[in-house]
């Protein structure tokens, strides 16, 4: 009741400041995932080491091992976060997320056609990316085309169903190819979508890199009509948004974002989820904040997981996907009770 | 002059046609009230004449000028609407809401001009919500919250606003405040306002004409003292309602009504 005293202007610097404070805590992370492993180093070191000097071996632990997979990590959590974001506001549901919708489950049946029916072995999964992704957009695709008709305005619910049911579709068909793997392709299938931190190449992480930002951009750019179709989308209409256009154009963008943060990463939809309810309680519902502090806290809560399971004896080998679920569900299960 | 006219307007949901053929002019700097029983199809036509929902044929003309041209972000520069019951998250303020009133005006990232500042400030004051600026919209009562999406449609700075039911949930006295606000714009302003309304002796007090609809025709459209009759009342909503003349501002008011089968049913 306090916050409703504030003037608007305090508001947005408090916004900010809120913004600043997430960043700092996701370097902290950072940092603090620098210096724990297996490998253990000290925070005087890894600072050390990253601006040029330290031993020949904390120079490899850190170039070569934990700063691929922490940048990687961050860069999951911004484009599982930002598209979490963007699927909520688009459908008005605190329940859309990629994982919810069936485009998870599209992306996932790709990979494992490919990988049962295509590749030989499992060594060269350069084609991954592309193949979730376009296994994400296609399910999209599908979901949108099923969930509309032309003569008629958008309508969220019908859009949710329609991926609910998709999603099941496609992940009954992903269980089955299960059942024609080979146990090395079996393996790396499971792990994949149990959510495992593995394209940690400079490579991959520079593609995702670039990747995300083009996509965060235009994300950006179109916040003010998402906060417009956030109001309805007769209201949206009514401001002058063209809803079905925005709608596909957000949505490529959303879809765009999971599926490249999850073909290189694995899959982390429960992210998409988590992060967005966390960052509209610290910084409410304007989209222009919300996905950079979805962004964050989704990467904080990927670091923390992956620190969990490089650092703690018994959970090594664990997915870190797992982990992320394992961390958040409580947390959601809190959010949910307090709302009623 | 019309500030809208409608042209062999056919509205329907799949292969339902609602509306088949509807040819209406509303007066510039009018306020207009479509009237009609459940299932009419009055805010079917309104919401095809907000583009809200898509036409099935015919054209819309907005100031000369036919919808179909224009672009959806000019449409907004000349007609604002405001759909039934709004919903919108509680945790923006007034001042938020009011904003995204100025999106068709806005470019790029949408930060407010100083422009755009003065005319939601302006539409705060319009409103009477100017003291309620930062408070957030979950803490507001419910006729205040019809005021400040009002105040948002005001922000687009439309010379025509269309309103789906806007005392709806609203109690006797919030419905007189909006009903009377809209009145202050259209004498202030010239606004132009086409709305439809529920409560019939308010529509014939507040309105300059009204357009009484029936399966998706035109029943009778003129002043209310050449719509709001007994007859109407009969053919319309099949009531038998008692008219008098001279309601406030010398409108015809419905004093009492029954249902009009109940009556058959006693004759036989």
């Amino acid at each position: 009741m306090a916050e409703r005293k504030l003037t608007l202007a305090e508001r947005k610097r408090g916004r900010v400041i809120k913004i600043v404070f997430l960043f700092v805590l996701l370097l902290l992370v950072f940092l603090l995932g620098c210096c724990m492993g297996p490998y253990a180093i000290d925070f005087a070191s890894v600072i050390k080491t990253i601006f040029g000097g330290g031993t020949a071996a904390t120079k490899l632990v850190i170039f070569g091992f934990r700063l691929p997979r922490l940048c990687l990590a961050v860069l999951v959590g911004f484009g599982m976060g930002a598209s979490g974001v963007i699927m909520q506001n688009l459908l008005h549901n605190d329940l859309a997320s990629p994982g919810t919708l069936g485009v998870a489950d599209g992306s996932s049946l790709f990979v494992t056609l490919y990988v049962a029916l295509i590749v030989g072995t499992v060594d060269i999964p350069v084609l991954l990316p592309v193949l979730a992704l376009i296994g994400g957009l296609i399910s999209a695709a599908i979901i949108y085309l099923l969930g509309t008709k032309r003569k008629k305005p958008l309508s969220s619910t019908k859009l949710v169903m329609t991926g609910v049911a998709m999603g099941a579709c496609y992940s009954a068909i992903g269980t089955f190819m299960m059942y024609v793997l080979d146990e090395t392709k079996l393996e790396f299938i499971q792990r994949w979508n149990s959510g495992e931190l593995w394209g940690t190449k400079w490579e991959y992480i520079s593609i995702l890199f670039v990747w995300l930002s083009v996509f965060g951009a235009v994300a950006m750019h179109e916040t003010k009509t998402l906060n417009a179709i956030n109001l309805g989308y007769d209201i949206a209409t009514g401001l002058g948004v063209n809803v079905k256009v925005s709608f596909a154009l957000l949505a490529f963008l959303a879809v765009g974002m999971s599926s490249a943060s999850v073909a290189f990463g694995g899959n982390f939809f429960f992210l998409g989820l988590i992060g967005p309810h966390i960052a509209r309680r610290i910084v409410g519902t304007d989209t222009r904040y919300l996905i950079p502090a979805s962004g964050v806290a989704s990467a904080v809560i990927i670091i923390a997981a992956n620190i969990l399971v490089e650092d703690v004896e018994i959970f090594m080998n664990i997915p870190t996907g797992i982990f992320v679920s394992v961390l958040s569900v409580p947390y959601f299960l809190y959010l949910l009770i307090r709302s009623r | 002059m019309n500030a809208i006219k409608t042209e062999k307007l056919a509205v329907g949901y799949d292969k339902t046609i609602i509306v088949p053929e509807l040819d209406v002019g509303f007066k510039k700097g009018g306020i207009t009230s479509i009237i009609g029983a459940n299932g009419c199809g009055k805010s079917t036509v309104l919401k095809a004449i907000g583009r809200i929902i898509p036409k099935a044929g015919g054209a819309v003309i907005i100031n000369g000028k036919d919808v179909g041209d224009l672009k959806n972000k000019d449409i907004a520069k000349e007609l604002a609407v405001l759909p039934q019951a709004p919903h919108a998250p509680g945790t923006l303020t007034c001042f938020e809401l009011v904003s995204y009133g100025r999106f068709p005006y806005q470019k790029g990232f949408g930060r407010l001009t100083k422009t755009d500042r003065e005319i939601i400030e302006w539409a705060l004051g319009v409103t009477n919500m100017s003291e309620f600026r930062d408070r957030e919209i979950a803490y507001l009562s419910g006729g205040q919250r019809q005021r400040v999406w009002i105040a948002m449609a005001l922000a687009q700075q439309t010379g025509i606003i269309l309103l789906d039911e806007p005392t709806t949930y609203l109690d006797l006295c919030h419905q007189l405040e909006v009903l009377e606000l809209l009145k202050k714009l259209n004498e202030t302003q010239g606004t132009t306002i086409i709305m439809v309304l529920h409560d019939l002796n308010l529509a014939s007090r507040y309105s300059d004409e009204l357009l009484a609809l029936k399966d998706g025709k035109v029943y009778s459209f003129g002043t209310p003292q050449e719509v709001f009759t007994e007859t109407m009342l009969q053919e319309c909503f099949r009531i038998d309602g008692k008219i008098v003349k001279g309601g406030l501002a010398s409108k015809p008011l419905c004093l009492t009504y029954d249902l009009l089968r109940k009556k058959d049913e006693n004759v036989n």
